[in-house]
């Protein structure tokens, strides 16, 4: 989370993308993206990737390499030609609707993902025009995922297990497990789950963490927000 | 002077390490000592939920170790104790994340900072068990009644010399009395003459540890059941006083064990 780094992943409406910092040494992005499709374990099995160069300069050595690599780890590449990116990548999802703000771009990664770039987002409450990862299965004590954007959990987050996303955190089953939402210091994001137990909760550079006791909770969903530089809970209404 | 590092390990799992490991350090921190418990078992932590700290985690072991953050950061207060604090495993790493260098540093660190540092290995003999052991200056072995525990105990014993952590304790855990009445579980002098190493304690089996352990709460702090006893015992010998063997069953028993164990001669360490 700290300095630039060299690869980033991200999510947006073809699916997902892999864009290369344009001054790091190929050496720094072998390493780094061995490291995150490691660590990202078997999240992005069978997703088809786009090598994003940006401003890097094309090197067919290189691209090939990183291509490898990306197989190697059970993706497919999909050339950055511009066309058409494929639709509904596994565990991917487009974004509901882009807002104005030259959120309509086609092909190429919509401009509302900085390139790479890692400033703090504004208001990620309302969701538009940002990335969000659709996750189709439970995540295990032991699995870390992270994601710039926003995440949508089909399915449980056990304890052990950790989501880091720069957005909001939506959990359709119970969440046990540590949430960071907001990650990037966006203290208008929110946590929202059908069963809101989480062991520890962050937003932003907040923390706070379940009682101790055993506390029976309320049976409904429930939203966690910041409010007076606090993390607060509150029944979630539509 | 810089504190003792005990590594707790016992080659097979599910022996009690672990509670084994929360209720000795819960009990040195009662006495008044400065302790700190160490999870050695990176991507299978469980110290942090046997003490009941498991939402207080920030960082990990395995962040330390890489700078990716400060030790007295890291570390977590216990809830109850004072003097009792806890370096939690990381959950989403695996064993490798660390090497044996690096938790030697971390232990000598420590040490420096506590009376006892506490360290919970994980089952095996691999990388985790070497990381474990690599700071420590003492062991203690933990094994149940079983042969294939005792097996394991037996191996791990041999490990530690060969990394010159001789003369390991152990704690015998697990123990139902009737059932070594009757002859269907090993007895005490069994599992001695087998790994002749020197006991520094028996646990007997006791349905609080499940429920203590679940609760997040080391039994040794709460009430006097027996293995709560049993720990406070093995604590005391920790810390170099002469506990006479808990009697488990009748009175025989505890005289044959007194002579078995050589019970009485001079404790090392203190």
């Amino acid at each position: 989370m700290q300095g630039k780094e060299a690869v980033v992943f991200k999510g947006n409406r073809g699916g997902v993308s892999v864009q290369v910092d344009r001054d790091a040494p190929l050496g720094a992005v072998v390493d780094e993206l061995r490291r995150k499709l490691s660590a990202a374990e078997n999240f992005f099995q069978g997703a088809s990737v786009r090598i994003e160069l940006g401003e890097r300069p094309p090197d067919p050595v290189e691209q090939r390499v990183l291509r490898e690599l990306i197989q190697a780890h059970g993706l497919s590449v999909v050339d950055d030609t511009g066309a058409t990116p494929p639709r509904a990548v596994n565990g991917h999802v487009p974004r509901p609707h882009a807002d104005g703000a030259g959120g309509g771009a086609r092909g190429q990664a919509g401009p509302a993902i900085g390139g790479g770039a890692l400033a703090p987002e504004r208001g990620g409450h309302d969701g538009a025009g940002e990335p969000c990862l659709l996750v189709r299965r439970t995540l295990r004590s032991g699995q870390r995922l992270e994601f710039d954007g926003s995440v949508v959990v089909l399915g449980d987050i056990n304890p052990g297990a950790v989501v880091v996303a720069s957005g909001n955190v939506v959990v359709f089953g119970s969440l046990r497990g540590v949430v960071h939402a907001g990650a990037r210091g966006d203290t208008d994001a929110r946590v929202i789950a059908l069963r809101l137990q989480p062991t520890q909760l962050r937003i932003a550079h907040l923390i706070s963490r379940s009682p101790d006791g055993q506390v029976p909770g309320p049976s409904g969903p429930e939203m966690a927000l910041v409010q007076d530089e606090r993390i607060q809970i509150e029944a979630y209404v539509p | 002077m810089a504190g003792r590092v005990i590594v707790v390990t016992s080659g097979k799992g599910g022996v009690g390490k672990t509670t084994t490991t929360a209720n000795l350090g819960a009990g040195l921190a009662s006495l008044g000592r400065r302790v700190c418990l160490v999870d050695a078992d990176i991507g299978l932590r469980n110290l942090d939920v046997v003490m009941g700290l498991e939402n207080r985690i920030v960082y990990d072991l395995v962040e330390v170790v890489e700078g990716h953050a400060r030790l007295r950061n890291a570390l977590i207060k216990d809830k109850r104790l004072d003097g009792l604090f806890l370096l939690p495993a990381a959950q989403t790493r695996e064993k490798d994340a660390v090497t044996p260098e690096q938790m030697k540093a971390l232990c000598a660190q420590l040490a420096e900072e506590f009376d006892y540092v506490l360290v919970d290995s994980p089952a095996g003999i691999e990388h985790g068990f070497r990381n474990a052991i690599a700071g420590a200056t003492e062991a203690i072995i933990v094994t149940t009644p079983e042969v294939a525990a005792v097996r394991d105990a037996d191996r791990i014993t041999g490990l530690l010399e060969a990394h010159e952590l001789s003369n390991p304790r152990l704690i015998i855990n697990r123990i139902r009395p009737q059932m070594v009445r009757r002859g269907d579980m090993l007895d005490i002098d069994d599992v001695i003459e087998i790994l002749a190493i020197d006991l520094l304690g028996i646990v007997p089996d006791d349905e609080s540890i499940i429920v203590a352990t679940n609760k997040g709460e080391p039994v040794v702090l709460g009430g006097n059941t027996r293995a709560a006893q049993a720990y406070r015992n093995i604590v005391r010998r920790i810390e170099g006083e002469e506990v006479p063997f808990m009697q488990l069953e009748e009175e025989g028993w505890l005289s044959r064990l007194r002579s078995l164990v050589g019970f009485g001669r001079k404790q090392r360490g203190a």
